[in-house]
């Protein structure tokens, strides 16, 4: 079936090329880190498809990409949150136009415990509790050990992890789950996800967060419990239904003037990234795949035809 | 004949010369070029850093055209404020707090904001909306802070004034800044973290509005001008940098680098205090393994060890200061911190165990029977004492979780949590002592060794002629001739471990705290400029604070260093007197 | 008496120090080799059975053990199903073990490896009917081979036909060459795709120990074992050819999989430029300071500095480099010359170029000071000599000066050479990548693309370490990568320090 699938890729692909030239040129692509393996899988994928074209990655922080568009350095920039207003102004100002906001793919905060933590489930309030030291969602008073949370049978002291400021996932967090406010000084900051979950897994009363495809088999994600109350786990269904509390769509930001069409390496690359088996590389990275109503408003956002 | 030959003779005599010269001239252009560039990095980091300290400055920019641009006028109504979440207005002497609520304004509280003989003036929420500037009848302008789970704003310091008359009005300004006018109309630039940065006389007439370029219109609707506000790193002054500041949602000051780039709605923290605290942390956490080590083994191999084998020995332990921190770093955060964490006991154990059982060696040594003695002698102690500590420390490590059992109640975290209070990061400063001491050592070890083995023999062979044992013709006579040479062996190791970037990004958790316990992370000047000036907006106040690091950095090491240089220079000279190696 | 017998407790803990010392850099060293070579091997697969039933077949990793009791880790594979390759299984739980010889891993070009059995093969949809096991081995071992050749055609076919075409198109200006040349992709395309479907004949229909079953294209398949089947000589076979993969491959699934040869070629290339940039410079400026420039108090100061700047943190010169090189210079190039291409930077962004530029800065006083030391060891009646003899100062240092400082210079540029292939932090701000599979060096004009970015092992091991999907799997690949970086600089510097030993030997022998 994969195999089939890819086979219409290609089929797909080559004749694309055959009348509007052969599909040459190099793609840059600064940004994201938590995208970071999704976008190699593709241009490892790209390149099999499309020998002449060559994808260049530089992946340290959804905040390098609105800032490589504004200076020009870049044509694609992966974020793994929405660009904000004062970012696309700058880009606005520097380019003259918007850049084009392209989902990519779902994908879900999970926080993850040791999986010999005892805890099952934590409210939103609970990780501003745990994570923030200035509690804008109303916690009363910091945890600092898990005793302190009610019903917990896990004792110890909390030990803390997550990304680094430049990172979306950071942004993202802080946003829907600090309501905005400060993270404590003492919340290990990691370059990477990987490194988040790394972390956790080796010690018993850790707590992270990160997305939730970097689920290894030392750690567990908790269930969250969302504003109806209901604790739910990080599975393709509770995000795709929208109940899942801390979710987020990973988005691609292309600089295309208005009126003008795709270069055909960039259309080459959206071609394969919307189609089936774009989605599934997504999947085996860890997301969750765009709904088929989201991935035709791109295509059409971008003018390519309906394949 | 002679004469021709003697003319070509002397043309090639004068091509020579000619060559001569020119060689020289190119060798000097580039020798001077080259080192001029490679001195220029300081100017350069320098001048990129200039602008942070550039005084703000409103000007007044006379326009030409007489027809005003359209402007979007100011808020009229000076004693009321919106923020993100709350509202406030003033009151006489009080500031009335109103909280937003699902239903719609809510009355949250009242606070008196200013001396009793005062009252409020103007009113102005600061960008971001978590933070709103006072100003009162008799010229005071204060900032007011919003803490999450207080009712009413928390005043911060009071800034310096702009005179003592009445403020007419607050103007937010972007960047957290905000004009205040008062009736004399005269200009105060206020930054919410750098306070009161420039004042000076407005044009006759009044504020009257923004043009669609965000400028600032000031005057009579007959005569009015731009406002040119050149305050682009207004919140940068010594004092930010390095003294706690009150940040908005907090009760109290703090020292905070918190830099979030995602959201202009975040107000940025520069606070550099953390960053070098965490500098030096780590340095001095890295020098606490590494001198001992280094010294003892520099110490041993100098005096103790046999020659032939100091040949193999000093190259093998010169060869560590090739591991790239890279892997060193690896180690330590991915492989030795999870180890640490499981095997705490086992490993302060360790701390323990190593130097007595070197002890232990030396005294079961003096025991042994003087055959065996002589096959294991003190010269070759470097090689065959591995094999003892090495059993030593396998033998802790396996008695370590019984000795937790007994001592700690089972689990040593919560022991040291609760009796001494210490609180276990992962990722911490020990770890990366140990790593980065384990990357300074070869350089400390090399330069002492140098030191000392460079100590004219004839110093030592005196004292033993007086009866002194090895070690006290060290302690007494070699290790003063050489203590500057040891000195400046520390210094170079210091400045290294000040530098080091991948050991200290990988091995710690990069938490900008400023504690001294040994179980807390850190972050460091070096790893923050690699973490973050990627991202950093080109000539932005971030970039450039990052190329102030850059520039600290560049200061201490070359400073340290010159000292060294320059101590170790005089104690060539006085081996040369002494008669020694040159 | 204890005087002349011992010396006191002081002398062991120095000589602990050096066993210390010793014993932890032997350690450093085992856990790296044994690490890293330990993952080529291949291991024996193990078919465990718990006490719920439930059965599995993975490779046994680490231990741990907490209050829960010891545990195990297993690598599992067939991600598809079970969400992660990795379980950890409490040992008490587990019944039985057993490890039957018929159990494939399978390297897979997706979804990471399989753990299983081989039920079956398909050719073009239809089920081949094969007496017994060893049959089934053989018909799919010959398969692969089949497919490797088509593939090797395909790939040929690609480098020769495909690539060689699209680059002229993309220089060809004219309409009839351009037609041309797109015919004849057109014709190179359709036979790629023959081969192409002709490659996805077959396919392996595969099932776990739990009953899951999949049918695989072999095209998806990169390596195929069963390890409980193999004998030292196939095992030692196998772990050659997983450490030339290795060496020789890109990196596969986000760099979790592969190998490392673009981070080999883009540290070696990049260390190169950085020699022939500081090589020249380096040693002129060494031969000014010592040769030619006056002896005076601003020299000592200058030699002073550049001595110092050998200990200023590389960090410091990345930033250097990105203010001055990439931001200044390259900004300024991109203006001039490639404004035809902005907003897209060719220089104006990290690369090659920048990179071994900023090395070579980090560089320059290593050589400067280690030429420096060469030339004042010279003694300086040698040059007397030469002067007394009528030779001019150019010749002097041509003909005596040089050649006698020239295993100096070789010192000092392999010193460089080892601090640089070492440096990761400086490259991180002027332009290493994360995964640029085309090499900075190829057949298109100009051939050397210094504008491009690289990859570096330095940074592959912090990359994979750190931002990898699978930190576990990741694990020993950085652990190779680590020992292969080392191995280089220890390398280097070895030779470093025999040079050294050498020139010593050589000069300690000069009169003075």
């Amino acid at each position: 079936m994969q195999r089939l699938l890819l086979l219409c890729c290609l089929l797909m692909a080559w004749p694309l090329s055959a009348d509007e030239g052969i599909v040459v040129g190099s793609l840059d692509s600064v940004g994201s880190e938590t995208l970071a393996g999704l976008m190699l899988r593709w241009g490892e994928r790209l390149e099999r498809q499309h020998p002449g074209v060559r994808l260049q990655l530089q992946a340290s922080g959804s905040a390098t990409a609105p800032a490589a568009l504004a200076a020009g350095t870049s044509r694609l920039g992966p974020m793994s949150r929405r660009m904000s207003a004062a970012e696309r102004e700058e880009i606005v100002a520097r380019q003259g136009h918007p850049p084009l906001e392209i989902p990519l793919a779902l994908d879900a905060l999970a926080v993850f415990v040791h999986r010999h933590h005892q805890l099952e489930a934590l409210s939103l309030a609970d990780l501003d509790a745990i994570f923030s030291d200035t509690r804008r969602c109303g916690a009363p008073e910091t945890v600092n050990r898990w005793e302190m949370l009610p019903g917990s049978s896990q004792r110890g002291s909390v030990a803390r992890h997550g990304r680094n400021s430049v990172s979306g996932t950071h942004g993202v967090f802080k946003r829907q789950a600090l309501c905005g406010g400060d993270f404590r000084l003492d919340v290990s900051e990691h370059t990477g996800s990987a490194a988040v979950v790394a972390a956790v897994a080796a010690s018993p009363g850790a707590i992270g967060y990160a997305g939730a495809g970097y689920l290894t088999a030392g750690v567990r994600a908790v269930a969250l419990e969302n504003a109806g109350g209901e604790a739910l786990t990080p599975t393709a269904d509770n995000v795709l239904n929208g109940d899942y509390p801390l979710s987020r769509a990973l988005y691609l930001y292309v600089n295309l003037p208005p009126g003008e069409r795709l270069p055909p390496s960039e259309a080459a690359f959206f071609e394969l990234v919307l189609s089936d088996a774009g989605q599934s590389l997504a999947e085996e990275s860890g997301f969750i795949a765009l709904p088929e109503s989201q991935r035709r408003e791109a295509r059409a956002l971008l003018g390519l035809e309906e394949g | 004949m002679t004469d021709s030959a003697t003319t070509s003779r002397r043309f090639r005599q004068r091509l020579r010369l000619f060559r001569d010269r020119l060689a020289t001239g190119v060798i000097s252009a580039c020798g001077i070029g080259v080192i001029g560039a490679v001195l220029a990095i300081g100017v350069f980091l320098a001048v990129e850093v200039a602008p942070l300290f550039v005084a703000p400055e409103v000007r007044e920019q006379p326009t030409s055209s007489d027809a005003l641009p359209p402007l979007a006028s100011l808020p009229t109504d000076t004693l009321s404020a919106a923020g993100e979440q709350q509202q406030w207005q003033a009151d006489g002497r009080e500031l009335v707090v109103f909280q937003r609520t699902a239903s719609g304004l809510q009355l949250s509280g009242r606070v008196e904001a200013v001396p009793p003989s005062r009252r409020v003036t103007a009113l102005v929420a600061l960008e971001g909306g978590r933070a709103l500037l006072v100003g009162d009848d008799g010229g005071g302008v204060q900032r007011w802070v919003t803490v999450a789970d207080q009712a009413v704003p928390a005043p911060t310091g009071h800034y310096q004034t702009i005179g003592e008359l009445p403020i007419r009005q607050l103007i937010a300004l972007p960047g957290r800044q905000a004009l205040a006018v008062n009736e004399a109309n005269r200009l105060g630039l206020y930054q919410a973290i750098g306070g009161l940065r420039w004042q000076g006389q407005a044009p006759a007439g009044e504020a009257l509005g923004w043009d669609d370029q965000g400028h600032l219109w000031w005057g009579t609707p007959d005569a009015a001008s731009r406002l040119e506000i050149d305050a682009e790193h207004a919140e940068v002054s010594w004092r930010s940098l390095w003294l706690p500041q009150h940040y908005e949602g907090h009760a109290v000051p703090q020292q905070r680098w918190q830099t979030s780039v995602s959201d202009s709605q975040d107000e940025p923290r520069y606070g550099l205090a953390p960053l070098a605290w965490g500098t030096l942390k780590a340095a001095a956490y890295a020098l606490l393994v590494a001198i001992p080590l280094a010294l003892g083994a520099a110490v041993h191999t100098a005096c103790f060890m046999s020659a032939g084998l100091r040949a193999r020995i000093k190259p093998t332990l010169e060869l560590m200061e090739a591991l790239p921190g890279v892997v060193l770093g690896f180690i330590a955060g991915l492989v030795l911190a999870p180890w640490v964490e499981r095997h705490l006991p086992g490993v302060l154990a360790l701390l323990l165990v190593l130097p007595l059982g070197m002890l232990a060696g030396g005294s079961l040594w003096t025991r042994l029977s003087p055959r065996l003695r002589q096959r294991l002698p003190l010269s070759w102690a470097g090689l065959w004492l591995i094999p003892w500590l090495a059993l030593l420390a396998a033998l802790a490590l396996w008695l370590s979780p019984s000795l937790e059992r007994w001592w700690f109640d089972g689990d040593m975290r919560t022991w040291l949590e609760i009796q001494l209070g210490l609180d276990y990061a992962s990722r911490n400063a020990m770890i990366v002592g140990l790593a980065m001491g384990l990357a300074v050592m070869p350089t400390i070890y090399a330069l002492a060794e140098d030191a000392l083995s460079g100590v004219p023999k004839s110093l030592a062979e005196g004292a033993a002629a007086m009866g002194a044992t090895r070690w006290q013709a060290l302690w007494k006579v070699v290790l003063p001739a050489a203590s500057p040479g040891v000195f400046a062996a520390l210094m170079i190791g210091a400045g290294r471990a000040v530098g080091e970037t991948m050991i200290v990004l990988m091995a710690t958790g990069n938490t900008a705290v400023m504690t001294a316990s040994p179980f807390d992370g850190l972050r460091s000047l070096s790893a923050n400029i690699a973490i973050e000036l990627p991202e950093a907006a080109l000539g932005g106040t971030h970039y450039r604070l990052l190329f102030l690091s850059a520039l600290l950095l560049f200061v201490f090491t070359f400073s340290v260093n010159t000292l060294a240089e320059v101590v170790r220079g005089r104690l060539r000279r006085r081996y040369q007197r002494l008669g020694g190696p040159t | 008496m204890r005087l002349s017998r011992g010396e006191g407790p002081w002398p062991w803990l120095a000589a602990g120090s050096v066993a210390l010392s010793l014993l932890l850099l032997a350690a450093l060293l085992t856990l790296l080799a044994g690490r890293g070579l330990a993952h080529f091997w291949p291991a024996e697969v193990v078919q465990v059975e718990l006490d719920d039933g439930s059965r599995f077949a993975a490779r046994p990793g680490r231990e741990e053990r907490s209050a829960e009791g010891v545990e195990r880790l297993y690598h599992t594979g067939n991600r598809e199903w079970l969400g992660t390759p990795w379980r950890w299984v409490e040992v008490a739980r587990i019944v039985e073990q057993q490890r039957p010889a018929e159990l494939v891993v399978i390297e897979r070009r997706r979804w990471g490896d399989f753990i299983g059995r081989v039920a079956g093969l398909e050719e073009d949809g239809e089920a081949l009917v094969l007496e017994d096991d060893a049959a089934q081995w053989a018909a799919l071992n010959a398969r692969l081979a089949r497919l490797e050749a088509l593939r090797a055609a395909r790939d040929a076919l690609r480098q020769d036909e495909v690539m060689p075409r699209v680059r002229e198109l993309g220089a060809a200006r004219d309409a009839a060459s351009r037609a041309r040349l797109e015919g004849e992709l057109a014709t190179a395309n359709a036979e790629i795709l023959a081969l192409q479907a002709q490659m996805a004949r077959d396919r392996v229909l595969l099932e776990s120990v739990d009953g899951e079953r999949l049918a695989l294209p072999l095209e998806d398949i990169l390596a195929i074992q069963r390890p409980n089947d193999m004998r030292l000589p196939a095992k030692l076979g196998a772990w050659g050819t997983g450490v030339w993969r290795f060496l020789s491959e890109g990196p596969r699934a986000a760099n979790t999989a592969g190998g490392v040869w673009p981070a080999i070629f883009g540290t070696v290339l990049l260390v190169l430029l950085m020699s022939a940039l500081v090589a020249p410079f380096g040693v002129l400026a060494a031969i000014y300071l010592n040769e030619i420039a006056h002896q005076g108090r601003l020299t000592r100061l200058v030699r002073i500095s550049v001595r110092n700047l050998a200990g200023v943190p590389s960090i410091v010169y990345g930033v250097f480099g990105l203010g001055v090189f990439v931001y200044g210079i390259g900004g300024s190039l991109d203006e001039w010359f490639f404004s035809d291409q902005l907003p897209s930077p060719t220089f104006g962004t990290g690369g090659l170029l920048w990179a071994s530029l900023t090395l070579a800065l980090l560089t320059l006083p290593v050589v400067i000071v280690a030429t420096e030391e060469g030339l004042a060891r010279i003694p300086d009646h040698q040059r007397e000599g030469a002067l007394a003899l009528g030779a001019t100062r150019l010749e002097t240092l041509r003909r005596v000066v040089v050649p006698m400082a020239l295993p100096a210079m070789l010192t000092g540029m392999i010193l460089a050479v080892a601090r640089a292939a070492g440096e990761v932090a400086p490259l991180m701000l002027v332009g290493v990548a994360k995964l640029a599979p085309q090499v900075p060096l190829d057949a298109e004009f100009p051939f050397l693309h210094l504008e491009r970015k690289f990859m570096h092992l330095g940074y592959h091991i912090f990359d994979v370490g750190f931002h990898s999907g699978d930190v576990e799997a990741a694990l020993p690949l950085v652990y190779a990568t680590a020992l292969l970086l080392v191995l280089v600089i220890l390398l280097l510097n070895l030779t470093a320090i025999l040079l050294r030993h050498h020139l010593k030997a050589r000069h300690g022998a000069l009169p003075r």
